[in-house]
């Protein structure tokens, strides 16, 4: 129940704020303009038939909301527990029956919900797709999946930098920072090393991009027979890289989110060299006035 | 009972409680005087749990505080001197709020508010309840930034009456009705 209240709060300070609703309308509003000009530019005069359309503009749409996505979300999260010891908040919630557990979840929950009403919100636009025909349901599917999972991935971790850093700004900052390396870094990795980014059977490209989301979102397309970029090999079974890529960012979200329970109590360090060392035997104290 | 044992607290350089004992039996009604940083405020901070001291020992009804925050918060009542609160809420929704962390049944929020309302003079003429929903108007309306900074505190006040046991800091401002309980 005390988790419902949280929730309830948070889903309702979240909603009344008028920059929610702008940013719905600017997120719908891009989308719809990118997918416009790019139907109106390739029409069947340039050599484009209805389902080369259709799967050219799904193409786009996935990008720019795995983009929009990662630009969005951690601004949900970043400053949600900072922001309370800020707005000088926090101590009265510390003191309730809140734990620290239904804490962190209340804020990740509440700062994901709006991330997944920019999905929800573009599903319309998606369906505009069916229309043209060259995409499947499964292919969609997968797609939902892989934008589900980034944003509970860059939310989860601006709620962990929100709990370590005191300042908002900062905890932005540092949050922002993580979803760019997170992009760049294998594709810089690849170049610099020089391996083929189609990787099949590269075995330090798999490595390198097995957390990566633009390549679980290229995995998703249906690139043929033989397709180059391969698939992920665990004990014999083989994963395509979108499925290695939830597996992999669901368990770095928990790692995540057990830390930014531990951090949002007071005295973090304090408590875990008493979890180290052994539990003495407990001395009730006799009242003595 | 509280039971402080020479506890010391250090910020950085400077010394905020240096050997400090102290025992407050149940019951007692207890008042920290000084001027500013003296150490009141970090004094009440250990006691909530929300600090660990440097040294020394803080014992609440037979349990240490540092080893036990969780079970020493949801015993104490703690109002800080600076609070703030959240723009967007009415007064209802604010107590509402604070009375669901506080483990308060979904069923007795509204009569619980309502009664806090009354007891701030808040719903003298605004408050109803209508078949179990309560329906409210005027002041209780309007979000909590709306409202003058003295009423700010008095419903920072009253989200601590179901459950204040120990604390409570920091009362200027508050008009004589909610300053009575």
């Amino acid at each position: 129940m005390t988790f419902a209240a949280l929730l309830t709060k948070e889903l309702r300070l979240r909603l009344r704020r008028e920059r929610t609703i702008w940013v719905l309308i600017s997120y719908l509003l891009v989308m719809t303009l990118l997918g416009f000009l790019f139907i109106s530019r390739n029409n069947p005069s340039n050599g484009y038939t209805v389902s080369t359309l259709g799967y050219g503009l799904y193409t786009l749409l996935v990008f720019v909301q795995l983009s929009l996505i990662m630009f969005i979300t951690p601004a949900f999260t970043t400053t949600s527990i900072n922001g309370e010891k800020e707005r000088q908040t926090f101590d009265l919630l510390l003191c309730s029956r809140l734990s620290a557990f239904e804490l962190v979840a209340g804020k990740l929950v509440a700062g994901l919900a709006n991330a997944f009403l920019l999905i929800a919100a573009s599903i319309p636009l998606f369906s505009l797709v069916f229309f043209f025909g060259g995409v499947g349901p499964a292919q969609v599917l997968q797609t939902t999946l892989v934008f589900i999972v980034t944003a509970i991935v860059v939310g989860t971790f601006g709620l962990f930098c929100s709990t370590l850093l005191k300042r908002p700004p900062v905890s932005t900052a540092i949050a922002y920072m993580f979803c760019i390396m997170w992009v760049i870094t294998p594709w810089l990795l690849s170049f610099l090393l020089q391996l083929n980014v189609p990787f099949n059977n590269n075995a330090q490209a798999t490595l390198i991009f097995i957390g990566n989301p633009i390549l679980a979102m290229i995995s998703t397309f249906t690139l043929g027979p033989g397709s180059p970029l391969g698939s992920y090999s665990f004990y014999g079974t083989s994963l395509a890289p979108w499925i290695t890529f939830i597996i992999i960012n669901l368990l770095l979200t928990i790692v995540l989110l057990l830390l930014s329970v531990w951090l949002v109590k007071p005295n973090p360090i304090g408590r875990l060299s008493r979890l180290m060392e052994k539990r003495r035997p407990k001395d009730k104290v006799v009242a003595t006035t | 009972m509280i039971k402080i044992q020479h506890i010391y607290k250090s910020y950085r350089k400077v010394d905020a409680l240096k050997g400090l004992s102290l025992q407050i039996p149940q019951g007692s009604i207890y008042g920290l005087i000084g001027p500013n940083g003296a150490g009141k405020t970090t004094l009440i901070r250990i006691l909530a749990a929300l600090l660990a001291p440097t040294r020394g020992e803080v014992w609440f009804d037979g349990e240490e505080v540092v080893r036990q925050p969780a079970l020493i918060q949801r015993k104490v009542g703690y109002m800080p001197d600076f609070f703030g609160v959240y723009p967007d809420l009415t007064a209802v929704e604010y107590l509402e709020f604070y009375a669901g962390i506080h483990g308060i049944p979904r069923k007795k929020q509204a009569s619980t508010v309502n009664d806090l309302l009354e007891l701030a003079e808040m719903c003298t003429d605004i408050a109803i309840i209508q078949g179990g929903q309560l329906v409210v108007a005027g002041d209780v309306e309007h979000v909590t930034r709306r409202i003058g900074g003295g009423r700010q505190i008095e419903i920072r006040v009253l989200e601590r009456v179901p459950e204040t046991t120990a604390l409570l800091k920091e009362i200027e401002g508050i008009n004589n009705v909610t300053r009575k309980w």
